[in-house]
């Protein structure tokens, strides 16, 4: 059973949220969906929302919401920052729980979702679970990412490159609105996530399990290595699979749904939850 | 207030979307707008253009609805597992035109509206366009960035011919610049896109011979081009809104042109957006849409 709904945040604002519970017993873990920000969001929504219904279908009740200035939420993106997004997350832990009688929350993320995720569960110790799909661990390098956008589609419009990086930061930090793919980064909202290093952030013990999407496989992604070693040091790494990419959140190579990594996902909602929260060190 | 409906389509599927309705509605004459989604984005629209759009024209007394087509985003469905430009193809062919019917049947039968219009961004165009010639009873379409040609299988991953073609003119224009010659000698040229373009430009002119401008790249689609024509006869109004950095534009220039001539603007209007690319991501571009289509429905 699937409802769509409008629900207020902490702040008082209309979330959109979407509710997905099994048909039968609904089970014990429910599960939250961080979805990624911006554009990304975009192109992993139907991912998501496949995700959901498998994740029903075997037995696990999910929410997933868009943050306050993203999606069908209220306010504008430029409004709002890291702070308002893990605010929502935590929020959305409630709401879940008002509407399905869990016993354990996992919260699955992508990239920047994944972020969301861990900065939750450093602030909120009731969540049991972590799934981190190509998390992004490194706020700052995320941005490069954004600002490169930006230099590219000054190229495209006008032939030339009007301002460079450093000077777009200038214009920010100058309270600027600098546009990315279409959406406003705000100064709070990049001094925020310029600031976070999940590798840095060393008091989260929410037992965790790094999902990659590789086109090349043996290709390896020296910030999630570091971090899935952070992790395991503190002994909250459950698992660490690399998949081949069957789905993208660049572009929209792939638009089928990605079985593979729904059944891993799957598999590692069953192995947190027969290891009652205890996490093993592997 | 924006509300989340639901109705079906007529296979049945469940359609998620979302109305927006003014909080004052003391307008004379009531207007509808309903959002046609571009292909595989959500109701909410690349850079969530959608819902700033709605939010705007919400503000000045219009209805809008914003719908998930089947098998995207929160409907239910599945769209054909194909690739990528097999499903831009389907969407030209008009495989969610039922589903834009079927939305404006669910608002009509919600509220009484005096005017209707259908809004569409590249493939949602292409649907708005199909359904118009459907349902007379359509005021007017908002097109934006709108393909009136099909997606071509042979060309995926490849230069379209004639984009080598317009920028193989526009250089030859600037052959005897001194400007041109100082940044190619200089470095300052993508060499490597400037001899792809030359190698697609002299490879399909060795292939087809000197060909008009109609007959290089995409075929125009038929289905758009004979509802165009039924739509308009049916004193249907149209604007056109297509971004200047966009090949699109290109196309509907070289192949489109000679079936709006002779129209009056009050039925068929094309603006071109400078500056702007295929989604409108510039905010003066996005600032510049919002006022025009502002403009172009008028007050409620």
């Amino acid at each position: 059973m699937e409802k769509s709904f409008f629900f207020k945040n902490a702040d008082n604002c209309r979330l959109f949220g979407h509710l997905f519970r099994p048909d039968d017993t609904p089970g014990t873990t429910g599960i939250i969906v961080c979805q990624p920000i911006a554009e990304e969001r975009c192109r992993a929504r139907r991912m998501f929302v496949n995700m959901a219904r498998w994740l029903s279908n075997h037995g696990y009740p999910v929410l997933f919401f868009d943050y306050y200035g993203e999606g069908e939420s209220e306010g504008d993106f430029e409004e709002s920052d890291v702070d308002t997004r893990v605010s929502d997350v935590l929020y959305a832990l409630k709401v879940l729980r008002e509407n399905v009688p869990v016993q354990k929350i996992g919260l699955i993320g992508l990239r920047l979702g994944a972020l969301f995720a861990e900065l939750a569960a450093l602030q909120e110790k009731n969540i049991d679970f972590n799934i981190l799909i190509n998390p992004v661990v490194n706020g700052h390098a995320y941005l490069q990412e954004w600002l490169r956008f930006n230099l590219a589609s000054q190229f495209v419009a006008y032939g030339r490159i009007l301002r460079n990086r450093e000077n777009l930061v200038q214009g920010l930090m100058n309270g600027e609105q600098i546009e990315t793919e279409g959406f406003i980064l705000s100064r709070e909202f990049y001094q925020q996530l310029a600031a976070t290093d999940l590798i840095a952030d060393s008091g989260i013990n929410t037992p965790v399990s790094l999902v990659e999407l590789k086109d090349d496989i043996n290709k390896q992604d020296r910030d999630i290595m570091v971090f899935a070693s952070s992790c395991r040091s503190k002994s909250r790494l459950i698992d660490h699979s690399v998949l081949r990419k069957t789905f993208d959140w660049k572009t929209w190579k792939y638009t089928n749904p990605p079985q593979n990594l729904f059944e891993l996902v799957t598999d590692l909602v069953m192995k947190v939850n027969k290891q009652n929260g205890d996490c093993c060190r592997i | 207030m924006e509300t989340v409906v639901e109705f079906s389509n007529t296979d049945m599927q469940r359609l998620v979307g979302i109305l927006h309705v003014p909080t004052q509605d003391d307008s004379s004459r009531k207007t509808g707008v309903i959002m046609i989604n571009s292909g595989l984005e959500d109701k909410v629209g690349v850079h969530r253009l959608y819902v700033k759009v709605a939010r705007r024209l919400c503000m000045e007394g219009k209805y809008v609805l914003r719908f998930d087509g089947h098998g995207v985003g929160d409907s239910e469905g599945e769209l054909a597992q194909v690739s990528k430009v097999e499903k831009y193809l389907s969407i030209e062919n008009g495989i969610f035109v039922n589903d834009a019917l079927c939305a404006l049947e669910f608002i009509r039968k919600r509220i009484k509206l005096d005017r209707i219009f259908l809004l569409g961004l590249c493939g949602g165009g292409v649907t708005s366009m199909l359904a118009a010639s459907r349902d007379c009873r359509i005021d007017g379409l908002i097109l934006l960035a709108t393909p009136v040609c099909l997606e071509a299988l042979e060309l995926e991953g490849k230069i379209n011919p004639l984009e080598a073609h317009e920028r193989m003119s526009t250089w030859r224009k600037k052959l005897s610049s001194f400007k041109t010659w100082y940044k190619f000698f200089t470095l300052r040229m993508d060499y490597s896109y400037l001899f792809k373009m030359i190698n697609v430009h002299i490879l399909h002119s060795l292939k087809s011979g000197p060909a008009c401008n109609e007959e290089i790249g995409r075929p125009l689609n038929q289905r758009f081009v004979e509802a165009f024509l039924v739509y308009t006869s049916n004193r249907g109004r149209v604007l056109f809104c297509f971004p200047e950095n966009d090949l699109i534009t290109t196309e509907f220039r070289h192949k489109f042109g000679r079936y709006i001539s002779g129209l009056a603007e009050s039925v068929c209007e094309v603006l071109t957006f400078k500056n702007s690319n295929h989604e409108f991501h510039s905010i003066d571009a996005q600032r510049n849409l919002m006022d025009t289509i502002s403009k172009w429905l008028g007050p409620s």
